[in-house]
């Protein structure tokens, strides 16, 4: 794989926001590490979260950024702000203080971007800020990231950002799952709360995670009721529902509705490190897109996972061979995170029956494939999680479903990306000489008019270079060449909207435009014209992947 | 967060190449200039090595002015040619750095400095500071090269100047100012005149602010001068996040008027530079050397149309010129000086006359090489071997406060042995007043040396006492420190009787001006407001007219008196109540409410239950409109229109101070008005009036249709004889449109209006506001004779009235033959508004009587305003503090939003401080405020 910066000794890793985020990390600290093995890694969490990293492994250092004192003290306003000011300062001179030589910051929010460029951080893989307030991404994994978190585009990507956030930090060795460590203490802290439990059956022990980070993608408690009851009553299982203390009233009354003795909550009892080991104690973990399911995934227990509402299995799935992914069929789905949802239909297509099947099929080892008659793929999709050659996760139908154009761009992009970004030798990497641009459906309509754009402004920067070199032309030549590229480039950015599938395509353009680096016009300009060789390269590559998936 | 968009790379790229093509000009430019080896010039040195070095001390002096200076200290020279000042400012400051655009001018000021361990030298290729790293240079100066750079070059420094200062940090640059402004793409070192507006907004965009300006370059042409050209020392201090290097450049060309061929002329670099070298040496009594340096300006230097013969003989006139003969014996001089103290003091001649008589013994007399010093009490009450020099510098340091620079008037305490006052004096317009409170001290200083001409330019002098129209009108003290130490007790008192002006410096209460929902006070309202943010008050307009409409539906709603008189109230009711949340989320501390403005006596109440100042300016007939009656209880303070009967009876009602303050003009709109053929022929008249129908006009002005009069505004008939004389079907006529009907009329009429009363109102007393605003459009008018006219206007040279329709019918035929004579009325009439009766003078009397009041309750509001607290608690970090400081200004709330409202992304690089402040406002975006709504949803 193509590397930015191959040697790393002092490296920060910025992962302000949640625990299933920093788990997701793991596979790219471990990687670090392997890499560099001398390398010191620091983390930089939201303080609330400092704890839980102390069971991750390969972390030297945690760092807390305590934004909860931030926010109080902005709540505050007034004098409040000068607190909050002077906490931001001594975090800054502390940070810099460390001299870290790389940096991965994780996070696309705005706030670590402008930290990061106020802590100065020469290399770095993720998202910061210029000296002028704007977003810089440098890495192109990490403009992939963007590009793919970008809602339209999100459909159309089938790379798992557990791989985009270690491209990004250019590790290759990297563990294929995620990381926990499992306290001899807290295992036996787990058993006795079994063995007190009170299960009269003794088949397998089932945990369940029925809360969710969003109302939207939490599957409704009758249907967990009607889960676990099959599970407990059919199946001789031990049911254990798992939450943090705020989650308590969603559990309690699935618990209350199993009316079981095989159901029990442990909502409450449980510290981070406790939970990891009551998922290592359990046989399967049934969840939505959480936390807990990419921990049960770093203790080594299978998942069978429910994608609901804006949750993405090909994005964020269970990083780990053999987990069961179900993904709903309906046209918005996966909607859009930020919108909240009053009638969320995606969940009517999934049944605890289906669940149930799965998880007990699971129990009995890898499920490679399912019956369509059990699983209607016009109704939901269910995915295997696998490796691909390259040790990218993946995500494998096994209910039957047909191919459809979703999958075609998806697997075209998937294998444009690995092969243009990462460098790799991808299956169908022998493509035609010629681009092959015809027109291959209705959603690429675009590409021709996108590599045209791409041709016609290579030439621009033909003659801004010359313009350039040449003292005698007049600044208004100069500003008419400039103004030219900007239609341009609007116009490659609006064909991305125009044509959704291509617009991956046009947002990567976009990247790369607002991260040219430098302000030496000639170098500028050189830069700009390998975004436009880049877009033209990989709409050419684009339509012959997608032809031959 | 904000993407950067390619356009803005390239176009930043882009004024990259052009910045790198004029500095390769510029070299050229430098470097033809310095081969030509011109005395003076750089080319070499010049034969009297000595001579360039004490120029340059005497010139970074005025430079480094009060400025922090020291060993631990950083300075940087744009322009340092050969190294002039660098020398100098190597004595001041720790680490010098001397930059130019030409390699050769570093060349040759390596060889001039030979080796100095504080001095660096570097070219800069693209005209930036690029040596100095950010946030390093305590002081950015230029002495003549950027007035002379293209705008681009000026751009580029100004910004870079930003860059490399410290908060504390000042540039010090000389530029020259005037009115016009010519720029030639094609040309490139001579002196550009800008305008100073535009350079200003420059300064902005470079994220800096012009903290004082000084007049400087004595010796500029006086063909320069005459053209409105002017030259000025000003300092710019780091102020907010600068723009692009293009920005700044196309502000400081944003103003230009047309080009000027006379100013096309302008000396070049070199010619500037040798006359102050000629100036110098003409000084010293080379008049030779001094006309040789002149000839080789006029033969090498591209100024042909300077008049250098004139500044020749000036300079020489200047050197040969003979200081006043001393009169011989301290006696002679005495006499002379009481003699000029007689005439023009004679209260101060009064006290100094007893004291001569009784010498305490406590007063003494030394010699210096600069003159006499007096002494009191053991103190020298000058410098006791320089007192020039030590006064010299007194009065540029006391100067370079932004208070006492601005003042036209200053009362000085402390005459001492004159010297300062003779600085302070110096090419400076400036009012002097002095208070001595030692008579004894005084006679002494006057019996030491001729003073005469330092007495005739004082406009005032106490003594013992401090005479109180110096006290009305001085803008700013200015204490000596001598006197500071001996009558602190003074002092202080003084001090108090001016803060009630001060507070206009020293107060920032947040200011709302409330107006009408409709009729004539609205743009009084605008014009208030816009008044008060020109003499730099934190105040905001509340232009309540747009609510007029939804108070007119109401009519056509209702029918019924009784039902129109609840919906109304209860319009108003609900107007009130959005002013209170208005007030809730952006509190004041002082409204001016304008005359019919929608202030219910409940929400004046409320007002000041809250701490709010209240002030009602009554610009109406107070007999005419009665609401004062119901409402001057609730106001702190009223200003009328009128005088004696109307204050008595307002204060009656119950307000807590009643104030005279006439209705005034805003020369911005009310102005001269060059106008086309077709305009003129549009709204002139050799007769005009513009205003509403009232009974007496119209009762007046009938009588009139013979003549050739229009008539313009609303509510006039529409039968005979009117049909003939009102314009445009009797529409209301705007302020801009009356400015040209004003400015295109002969004789503009004036008749103040009545709805009782046929023609001429007998008793009429207050003047309104057309009066000033004709005067002010430099416009004759005839007005009706007031009572109170007298108090605003010289009758009978500044202004012409009539006291009845036969009078004015003689006025009007009279005036009508007369062209010059109305031109020399309007002359006078203008010259007066735009002295006694602006809107600003207005504001600032309104406001020196309130803060003479409640001067204590607005600090102590200030003082505990979170603001306050705020600005405290971030000392230690400026740019923090300054921007709660402006923000405060600014009225805003003290929230994060206020402090981060003018940064803006892309427009410059984000200091720490804005980008800390942006980390913070990121964070409160996405994780407080989503927690906060998510909360109260729940």
């Amino acid at each position: 794989m193509k590397k930015r910066y191959p040697h790393k000794s002092k490296v920060l890793l910025v992962n302000i926001t949640r625990l299933g985020d920093m788990l997701q990390a793991t596979p790219t600290i471990a990687g670090l590490k392997a890499e560099n093995p001398d390398c010191h890694i620091t983390v930089l969490v939201e303080k609330q979260f400092a704890d839980v990293c102390h069971v991750i492994p390969n972390i030297d250092e945690v760092l807390g950024l305590d934004l909860g004192l931030v926010c109080r003290s902005l709540d505050r306003e007034g004098d409040g702000i000068v607190d909050a000011y002077e906490y931001v300062d001594e975090m800054v001179q502390r940070l810099r203080a460390e001299s870290f030589d790389y940096c991965l910051n994780m996070s696309s929010s705005a706030y670590t971007a402008l930290l990061l460029n106020l802590v100065g951080i020469g290399r770095n893989g993720g998202w910061t800020s210029d000296e002028l307030g704007y977003r810089v991404i440098e890495s192109e994994w990490a403009q992939l990231f963007a590009t793919s978190v970008f809602h339209q585009n999100r459909q159309y990507n089938s790379l798992n950002l557990v791989d985009v956030f270690r491209c990004s930090a250019d590790v290759e060795k990297h563990p294929q799952k995620l990381l926990i460590n499992v306290t001899p203490e807290s295992l036996s802290h787990c058993e006795s709360l079994l063995s007190s439990a009170g299960f009269s059956n003794t088949g397998p022990l089932i945990a369940v995670q029925a809360g969710a980070s969003q109302a939207k993608r939490q599957w409704s408690p009758s249907r967990f009721i009607a889960l676990i009851k099959i599970l407990a009553e059919q199946h001789n299982a031990r049911v254990v529902l798992t939450g943090s203390p705020k989650e308590a009233a969603i559990v309690d009354p699935i618990v209350a509705g199993c009316r079981s003795p095989n159901v029990v909550s442990l909502v409450g009892k449980t510290t981070v490190p406790q939970l990891a080991a009551m998922l290592k104690l359990a046989d399967i973990l049934v969840t939505g897109d959480t936390g807990p399911m990419h921990m049960a995934v770093a203790v080594g227990t299978p998942v069978v996972s429910m994608f609901l509402a804006s949750a993405y299995g090909f994005e964020t799935g269970p990083y780990s061979a053999d987990n069961i992914v179900l993904q709903p069929v309906i046209g918005c789905g996966p909607c859009n995170p930020n919108k909240s949802c009053g009638r969320p239909d995606c969940h009517d297509q999934i049944t605890p029956e289906l669940i149930a099947h799965l998880t007990m099929q699971r129990l009995g080892g890898p499920v490679l494939e399912i019956s369509p008659g059990i699983a209607d793929p016009a109704k939901v999709t269910v995915y295997r999680s696998a490796f691909d050659e390259h040790g990218f996760c993946d995500l494998i139908p096994i209910n039957g479903k047909p191919l459809d154009p979703l999958d075609r761009y998806r697997r075209a992009y998937r294998q444009l990306w690995l092969e243009d970004l990462g460098g790799l030798e991808v299956a169908s990497s022998e493509l035609p000489q010629a681009p092959g641009l015809a027109v291959l459906d209705d959603g690429l309509k675009g590409l021709e008019e996108i590599v045209a754009c791409a041709q016609a402004g290579q030439e621009l920067i033909k003659s801004l270079e010359r313009c350039i070199r040449d003292v005698s032309v007049p600044a208004a030549h100069l500003g008419k060449v400039n103004d030219q590229l900007t239609a341009l480039d609007n116009k490659i950015e609006n064909l991305g909207f125009q044509f959704g599938p291509l617009e991956s395509l046009s947002r990567m353009f976009v990247f790369a435009k607002e991260n040219l680096k430098g302000s030496d016009p000639l170098d500028l300009a050189s830069q700009m014209n390998r975004a436009y060789r880049d877009l033209e390269r990989r709409c050419g590559k684009f339509a012959a992947y997608y032809r031959a998936v | 967060m904000p993407r950067r968009e390619q356009a803005a790379w390239l176009r930043d790229g882009l004024t990259m190449v052009n910045v790198r093509k004029l500095a390769e000009q510029i070299r050229h430019e430098i470097d033809r200039s310095l081969s030509l080896s011109a005395p003076g010039a750089g080319g070499t040195l010049p034969a009297d090595e000595a001579l360039l070095w004490q120029s340059g001390e005497r010139d970074f002096a005025k430079i480094l002015g009060s400025l922090p200076h020291g060993e631990n200290c950083t300075a940087v020279e744009i322009g340092c040619r050969h190294g002039r000042m660098l020398k100098a400012a190597s004595r001041n400051f720790g680490r010098v750095v001397g930059i130019d655009v030409s390699e050769l001018a570093i060349a040759r000021a390596r060889d001039a400095l030979g080796a100095n361990p504080k001095v660096e030298l570097a070219a800069s290729h693209e005209l930036d500071l690029r040596p100095i790293s950010d946030c390093s240079a305590d002081l950015v100066w230029s002495f003549s090269a950027l007035s002379t750079m293209p705008p681009l070059a000026v751009a580029s420094f100004l910004r870079d100047s930003r860059r490399v200062l410290k908060a504390s940090g000042a540039l010090r640059i000389q530029l020259l100012f005037g009115r016009e402004l010519v720029i030639k793409s094609d040309d490139i070192l001579h002196p550009r005149v800008y305008q100073r507006e535009a350079f200003e907004q420059a300064a902005r965009l470079a994220g800096m602010r012009v903290a004082a300006t000084e007049p400087s370059l004595p010796e500029l042409s006086s063909a320069l001068r005459a053209r409105g050209v002017e030259s000025a020392t000003l300092t710019l201090v780091p102020d907010g996040a600068p723009a692009s290097v293009e920005a700044i450049a196309q502000a400081l060309t944003t103003l230009s008027g047309e080009e000027s061929p006379s100013l096309q002329a302008l000396p070049d670099l070199e010619a500037l530079s040798k006359i102050g070298f000629a100036a110098a040496l003409a000084e010293r009594g080379e008049e030779g050397r001094a006309r040789q340096v002149l000839t080789y300006v006029e033969t090498c230097c591209r100024v042909a149309a300077m008049d250098i013969q004139d500044i020749l003989e000036r300079v020489v006139a200047k050197a040969s010129e003979v200081p006043a003969a001393p009169v011989s014996g301290d006696a002679a001089a005495l006499a002379g000086n009481m003699e000029v103290v007689r005439e023009r003091f004679p209260a101060a001649y009064r006290i100094l006359s007893e004291a001569g008589n009784a010498p305490s013994g406590k007063v003494r007399v030394t010699g210096t090489s600069q003159g006499p010093a007096v002494w009191r009490e053991g103190t020298c009450l000058d410098h006791a071997e320089k007192p020039q020099q030590a006064a010299a510098t007194w009065a540029s340091r006391a100067l370079l406060e932004k208070r006492a620079a601005e003042a036209q008037s200053v009362l000085v305490v402390g005459f001492g042995g004159g010297y300062h006052l003779e600085e302070l004096a110096r090419g400076s317009r400036r009012e002097v007043w002095c208070f001595e409170p030692s008579a004894e001290a005084l006679h002494a200083a006057l019996a030491s040396r001729d003073l005469r001409a330092c007495l005739r330019q004082l406009r005032g002098l106490s003594v013992s006492q401090p005479d109180q129209d110096a006290l009305d009108q001085a803008q700013e003290i200015l204490v000596r420190p001598q006197n500071a130490m001996f009558d602190g007790e003074l002092v202080q008192p003084l001090r108090s009787q001016m803060v009630s002006r001060q507070g206009l410096s020293l107060l920032h209460p947040r200011i709302a001006v409330l107006g009408p929902l409709q009729g004539g006070t609205t743009t009084t309202g605008f014009y208030t407001q816009a008044a008060l943010q020109r003499i730099g008050q934190c105040s905001r307009g509340m232009d309540m007219s747009g609510f007029n409409k939804g108070y007119e539906l109401l009519d056509e709603m209702v029918r019924s008196e009784g039902g129109r008189a609840i919906s109304r109230s209860a319009y108003v009711q609900a107007l009130t109540t959005a002013m209170m949340q208005n007030f809730e989320e952006k509190p004041i501390d002082l409204l001016v409410c304008m005359a019919q403005a929608p202030a219910s006596a409940a929400f004046l109440a409320e007002m000041r239950r809250r701490g709010v100042v209240t002030a009602l300016w009554f610009v109406e007939d107070y007999l005419r409109f009665t609401y004062w009656r119901d409402i001057a209880k609730h106001y702190d303070f009223v200003f009328t229109i009128q005088k004696g009967e109307c204050i008595d009876s307002i204060k009656r009602a119950g307000a807590g101070a009643v104030h005279y303050l006439p209705m005034a003009c805003d020369p911005l709109l009310h102005r001269p008005m060059a106008l086309a053929p077709a305009e003129r022929e549009e709204w002139g008249s050799p007769i005009s009036f513009v205003g509403a129908g009232y009974h007496n006009r119209q009762q007046m002005f009938a009588s009139l249709a013979h003549l050739p009069f229009k008539i313009w505004g609303s509510e006039w008939p529409s039968c005979r004889p009117f049909d003939a004389m009102v314009q445009q079907n009797a529409r209301r006529i705007s302020p801009e449109e009356y400015v040209k009907i004003f400015n295109a009329s002969a004789i503009n009429l004036n008749l103040h209006s009545s709805t009782e009363r046929d023609g001429v109102e007998p008793n009429g007393d207050f003047v309104n506001p057309r009066t000033f605003e004709l005067a002010a459009c430099g416009a004759f008018q005839l007005v009706d004779e007031r009572s109170l006219l007298g108090e605003c206007f010289t009758v009978g040279q500044e202004l012409a009235t009539f006291s009845s329709l036969a009078d004015l019918k003689d006025k009007i035929a009279y005036f009508s033959e007369r062209p010059e004579e109305r031109a020399a009325f309007a002359a006078r009439a203008r010259e007066r508004a735009l002295r006694d009766h602006t809107y600003d003078k207005r504001m600032q009397q309104m406001l020196a009587l309130i803060y003479g009041t409640k001067f204590q309750h607005l600090k102590a509001r200030e003082s505990s305003s979170p603001w306050s607290k705020m600005v405290e608690r971030s000392s230690a970090c400026p740019e923090l503090r300054a921007r709660c400081e402006t923000a405060r200004e600014r009225g805003e709330q003290p929230t994060l939003d206020a402090l981060v409202s003018d940064i803006v992304t892309g427009k410059g690089k984000l200091s720490e401080t804005e980008q800390k402040l942006m980390f913070l406002f990121h964070v409160k975006k996405h994780i407080l405020r989503p927690a906060t709504a998510a909360k109260e949803g729940a």
